[in-house]
């Protein structure tokens, strides 16, 4: 929570920019962001999401829809739920969801087949035996 | 104008063949150049809307209108909607063109004098300020009406050449029915200094040439930046100039009205900006150098669409961007601003705004209208892999 005075450290919800439905590249990473990912359910636009060490909470319902991402970074949140949200997001190519509450394992990532890099370290889903998804 | 034979009066939907000859330029920046006349002059995009119209290109009967379309490139489409198909006479699609458009017409020969004046200014190419040669040549190729009517109204046009040498028998070749200007690449040398000076260069794009000579940097401001100045856009990015703005170009006042494109990216710039006073300025590199100081010195440029100023030792707050409104593209990572976003609250024009490593707070309300931005960097830390490339995209 303390951040570095020598980098950014904005914070405040994520509300403001729910209106930004046209967003490709997503970079929040290493704020205090707070609150939830509900202000992101429209962004169908979106490719690149990163919002990695912030503070997050709350399920990945909202980004259903983000079904064009290649790369999804939530690591270091305190996101919770299952990876049902995420089943969509065919393209998807590398995802981080380590240092979360995640839970239900890796089953709807079944339908990602181009994912090439996985980061679980830390999280509740990495508890689980069905690595041999991968 | 083209020679007779080109022109073929009333059979607009028949390309002829030099008007398809016509390629790199057309196309880039219609959207962008109109977009920008609308907001300035509404008056001349709205009175003649019967007549002017942007849209889809269609190859067909049937025009999809739809406002500033702003995706992948093929060039103008002049078309009468009343032709079965729309003459494209931008066919070839290059580097350069970035825009696509259809500009409906009632009829060719019925143009105003205004529409014909902004499709004209719409023939840019690497530079935006000047219609060129080539391009408006091909709209002369069209119909003899057209040729009639540029003739008529003889619009400034730009020609690249690389060699001043040459210049004097080319111009002596058009002028008879062009106003020309040059649009100079190559070394920056006191005769392209001298030549910008009384108005017969207005664009120089000394990219990436070795050094310049000290003498004649220090022309530079006096020559090209100075008020009075008749130099529309300058580009002297890793130009090795290794000092202070100072030290370089003098003290002399940075005043043009003009000026509307200055790239210094990757010079090796010291120390801190002078006093910047461009009103017309819509492209700022400065990328890549090693600039401190705070923003102050541009608060005059209210016009800027693009300002690129990342990976320098900037400070302070962002406010002095506050009346930079058109703002489209604000590249201020790897610097050390602090304080928050509220200056950006009005720049609704925001495409992409990269912030990435910098000491900025406070919440997001600020961008809360920026609704037409694609790209968002705000991560505290640099991402050194995203960031190798300091060097602004070469379409201005």
């Amino acid at each position: 929570m303390c951040p570095d005075s020598s980098n950014n450290h904005l914070s405040g919800p994520l509300e403001p920019i729910r209106g930004c439905t046209a967003l490709r590249e997503l970079f929040l990473d290493n704020n205090s962001f707070t609150g939830g990912l509900v202000p992101f359910q429209d962004f169908t636009e979106l490719r690149e999401l990163f919002v990695s060490n912030n503070q997050l909470e709350g399920g990945l319902g909202p980004i259903r829809g983000c079904t064009l991402l290649q790369e999804l970074f939530l690591g270091d949140n305190h996101l919770e739920g299952d990876l049902k949200a995420i089943s969509g997001c065919t393209r998807m190519e590398v995802l981080s969801l380590d240092d979360n509450n995640l839970t239900g394992g890796l089953e709807p990532l079944k339908s990602c087949k181009g994912v090439r890099t996985l980061y679980l370290a830390g999280s509740v889903l990495a508890a689980r035996d069905d690595y041999s998804l991968y | 104008m083209a020679s007779s034979s080109a022109i073929d009066n009333n059979k607009v939907g028949e390309p002829t063949k030099s008007a398809l000859k016509a390629r790199g330029g057309l196309g880039y920046s219609f959207t962008n150049r109109l977009a920008t006349l609308r907001e300035t002059s509404p008056s001349c995009v709205t009175t003649p809307s019967d007549k002017l119209s942007l849209a889809q290109p269609v190859r067909g009967s049937a025009a999809v209108h739809h406002p500033l379309p702003t995706h992948s490139p093929t060039g103008l489409i002049l078309a009468s909607p009343t032709q079965a198909s729309p003459l494209d006479i931008n066919s070839g699609s290059t580097p350069l063109v970035q825009g696509e458009a259809l500009a409906t017409v009632a009829s060719l020969d019925a143009m105003p004098d205004d529409i014909l004046l902004l499709i004209v200014a719409t023939c840019g190419g690497r530079y935006a300020a000047l219609p060129e040669l080539e391009a408006v040549n091909a709209l002369g190729c069209l119909c003899r009406p057209v040729a009639e009517q540029l003739c008529r109204l003889q619009p400034r046009v730009g020609v690249q050449v690389r060699s001043l040498v040459i210049a004097p028998r080319l111009a002596s070749r058009i002028a008879m029915r062009w106003r020309i200007t040059l649009l100079y690449q190559g070394e920056l040398t006191a005769t392209v200094v001298e030549q910008a000076f009384i108005g017969r260069v207005r664009a120089i794009d000394a990219r990436g040439t070795k050094r310049l000579a000290p003498t004649v940097a220090k022309r530079v401001v006096p020559g090209l930046l100075a008020a009075g100045s008749s130099q529309f856009e300058l580009e002297l990015s890793h130009v090795e100039l290794n000092g202070t703005w100072e030290s370089v170009f003098g003290e002399m006042a940075v005043a043009s009205e003009v000026l509307c494109g200055l790239q210094l990216c990757g010079c090796r710039l010291r120390g801190p900006l002078p006093e910047l006073r461009l009103p017309a300025l819509l492209v700022l590199g400065l990328n890549a150098n090693q600039l401190t100081g705070g923003l102050g010195p541009l608060r005059g440029c209210t016009a800027l669409q693009k300002l690129f100023l990342a990976g320098n030792q900037l400070t302070g707050g962002i406010e002095a961007l506050e009346g930079c409104k058109n703002l489209q593209k604000l590249f201020l990572y790897n610097n050390q601003f602090s304080g928050g976003l509220e200056p950006l609250r009005g720049c609704v024009a925001l495409q992409e705004l990269f912030l990435a490593g910098n000491q900025l707070s406070g919440d997001l309300e600020p961008l809360r209208c920026c609704t037409k931005l694609k790209k968002l960097y705000l991560c505290a830390v640099p991402n050194d892999t995203l960031f190798l490339n300091l060097t602004p995209p070469s379409d201005l």
